[in-house]
């Protein structure tokens, strides 16, 4: 078996992926699984005129708490933020090749890559590693070229798409129908972009708060970042602990 | 013979090599009580040159050190082969690699160069000063050819004969290195008085119980500390001949 | 053509050592870790050290798979001694350095899916702003900092103790006292911890303090223990 093989198994175990092509697993799981989840949940809503995002602070593996205080979301550009749940020593390790190469584009170019640019960069990014993932769900969240917010969603390899509110990690399940709910206009023959950040602020911070309160994994801290035209603003509340 | 070869029993490539160190900075290494000391002197060939800048001591382990005079370049290049010689005989043996074997290794080396037609001697003579657990501290002095000789006290470069005859004069076995500085110092510019009109600057390191077997640099104020104290000593013995 | 054979790595660690914690005190750092190293089960070596000097101002602790943690120490002084003998007026490795650079290893090493089966307390205080560091680095290169961190078993048997008592203004006597009541635990319900425990400290003024190994104590002597557990035993014949 190739190593690329390999990786293809080991991604099907995974991904849950029934291959019947491939040899059959043993029964008992042996050797060293390259993967752990970290779960965690991050969300995020886009407005007419700015974005927001939210992530909780919780580092967990398996029903250990690693961490109460780790950062899911980073700072890409002045308009651009990047938060992933998931694995988070892919998430780093993604986190820092998104860095380098926005940092390259901006030697190239001589200006900041706008989040559409990003939104491909990311996802080829993604896909790159078809074979042996980043075990990363990312949302990319900013505002675009023409100052609207702006939120790209991605499966672990890379498809994605653009979407007006978004959640992602462990907690999504429990917050995805609020947000269809409060901020989509399922029923409404033309959803518009909501400009009330107070409104926008408190859902997602429900949202949150509702996630922490049934997920387990989810907890300890709240980050919410607004991206807007007067750049990336930052706080910090807490969560439930349990 | 045709090309560079043999001219009554030299090998004219060497000589030309010799050459190059003869009319270079000279060096000097000392054995004292209680280490050994590495020394080299240098004309500022332009004033632009920043102080301390074109170093020809360097540190090929934390316990072996290096001082070149000649082609520079190739005095460095011997430097690397050292910390590579050092790094790969510790990874075999796990045991530091002692002093003589070192200087040995690097003479090989700097043999090597001399015997094929691709290749040309190295225009450089190093200077190598080292402790290890086994035989203590040691000083070798190899030359162009790939001569390596094991030392009390040698000099290399266009001072060496009065260097050599100085060094004979002075006990430095009885003497610690900290005392034998201003004395190496004296040495370093007696020997190179035809060049005494123009800027100079010293270097030295130490490798003695005091830095903890450790090759240390003495620092660019302690160094300039010694050499005006040289200066005056010569000045003032200068006066009484007088 | 390709190799027809997969390539093997090693899937499990052989000699291993158990867990370790580190927790931040008001003025410095204290590490721990027991003295004993596991093979298959069995108590290997004894009197073993897990806790290294890295670096001036820097100590790691390492639970897991020893010669990979031998391998590691090799590379790590490498670096530290090429750092000192370039003499370039750069700036030496900090702890926090250390830390990440371990991580960047250990994540290399698993995208090869032959990783180094380590987990590490990376813990130090800043040579420039006398900050004290606390890290840790596992397996797939996960790495954060904390006030306490754990490595091995001790995630989930320590958090409990150390979760809220670790304060800013926890003095050494504190945290030492947190510290022995966290591998008193991990001695009575972990089978593979030691009873010899190693303390080192690392203070502000980068002092770094080894202290030698103190034996924990424990009882062992309770009723259901001595008598109903071992209805079926001999007497001990030989005493000292």
């Amino acid at each position: 078996m190739s190593k690329m093989d390999f990786h293809a198994k080991l991604a099907g175990n995974i991904f849950k992926i029934d291959n019947d092509d491939t040899e059959k697993a043993p029964a008992m799981e042996r050797g060293f699984n390259p993967y752990v989840t970290n779960e965690g949940t991050v969300a995020a809503v886009a407005g007419k005129d700015f974005c927001k995002v939210v992530g909780d602070t919780r580092c967990s593996l398996g029903y250990t708490i690693l961490s109460r205080d780790l950062s899911k979301i980073t700072k890409l550009t002045d308009k651009v933020v990047v938060a992933t749940a998931g694995m988070r020593a892919d998430a780093i390790a993604l986190h820092k090749v998104l860095l380098t190469r926005i940092k390259t584009y901006k030697a190239k170019f001589h200006k900041y890559p706008d989040i559409d640019v990003i939104a491909r960069m990311l996802g080829n990014t993604l896909y790159g590693r078809r074979f042996f993932p980043y075990y990363t769900f990312n949302l990319l969240c900013g505002i675009n070229s023409e100052g609207e917010g702006a939120i790209y969603g991605y499966d672990a390899v890379g498809s994605y798409d653009r979407v007006n509110c978004g959640a992602m990690g462990s907690g999504s399940e429990l917050i995805v129908p609020i947000l269809d709910n409060q901020i989509k206009d399922h029923n409404v023959l033309e959803p518009e972009a909501p400009s009330d950040t107070e409104i926008v602020e408190n859902v997602l911070r429900d949202s949150m708060h509702a996630a922490a309160e049934r997920d387990i994994y989810t907890g300890d801290g709240l980050e919410m970042f607004t991206i807007d035209k007067d750049g990336i603003r930052f706080e910090k509340e807490p969560l439930r602990r349990d | 013979m045709s090309g560079g070869g043999y001219d009554d029993q030299f090998i004219s490539q060497i000589e030309y090599a010799q050459k190059a160190v003869e009319g270079s900075s000279t060096i000097i290494g000392v054995v004292c009580k209680d280490g050994v000391v590495l020394a080299t002197e240098k004309v500022m060939p332009n004033k632009l040159y920043l102080p301390q800048t074109d170093k020809r001591i360097y540190s090929m382990s934390r316990h072996a050190g290096l001082v070149a005079n000649g082609v520079i370049p190739d005095g460095r290049n011997i430097m690397y082969k050292g910390r590579k010689e050092y790094k790969s005989y510790g990874d075999q043996f796990g045991t530091e690699i002692t002093g003589k074997i070192l200087a040995e290794r690097l003479a090989q080396y700097m043999h090597f160069n001399t015997c094929y037609y691709g290749k040309r001697p190295f225009g450089t003579s190093v200077a190598v000063s080292a402790w290890d657990k086994i035989n203590g501290y040691s000083l070798h002095l190899i030359e162009p050819s790939g001569d390596c000789n094991q030392y009390w006290g040698c000099a290399n470069g266009r001072g060496k004969q009065t260097a050599r005859s100085e060094l004979e004069k002075e006990e430095f076995k009885e003497t610690t290195c900290e005392d034998a500085l201003p004395k190496i110092a004296k040495i370093l510019l007696l020997s190179t008085e035809e060049t005494k009109e123009k800027a100079r600057e010293l270097e030295f390191s130490v490798l003695s119980d005091e830095t903890n077997h450790e090759h240390k640099f003495v620092s660019a104020e302690k160094t300039d500390e010694i050499l005006q104290g040289a200066l005056k000593a010569i000045d003032e013995e200068d006066m009484d001949e007088d | 053509m390709l190799d027809p054979t997969p390539k093997t790595a090693k899937d499990h660690p052989e000699i291993s050592g158990g867990s370790t914690i580190g927790i931040k005190y008001d003025k410095g750092v204290l590490l721990a870790a027991d003295t004993h190293l596991m093979y298959a089960g069995c108590y290997w070596y004894k009197d073993a050290q897990r806790i290294h000097k890295v670096a001036d101002n820097c100590v790691i602790a390492s639970s897991g798979d020893y010669a990979d943690l031998q391998m590691l120490l090799k590379k790590l002084k490498d670096k530290n001694d090429y750092d000192i003998i370039a003499e370039d007026g750069h700036q030496h490795y900090e702890p926090k350095d250390y830390c990440k650079w371990l991580a960047n290893v250990h994540f290399n090493k698993r995208m090869r899916v032959d990783p180094y089966y380590n987990s590490h307390i990376v813990a130090g205080v800043d040579s420039k702003s006398g900050d004290k560091f606390l890290g840790t680095v596992d397996v797939h290169g996960n790495n954060f900092e904390g006030n306490y961190v754990l490595t091995g078993i001790a995630n989930y048997f320590c958090n409990a103790i150390l979760d809220g008592n670790v304060t800013d203004d926890l003095t050494l006597e504190g945290a030492r006292e947190l510290m022995t009541k966290c591998f008193t635990v991990l001695y009575y319900k972990d089978k593979s911890q030691g009873d010899k425990i190693q303390y080192v400290t690392i203070d502000t003024d980068s002092n770094v303090n080894f202290e030698d190994p103190v034996t924990l104590e424990s009882k062992w002597d309770y009723h259901f223990t001595k008598h109903l557990t071992n209805d079926h035993t001999r007497d001990v014949r030989f005493k000292n």
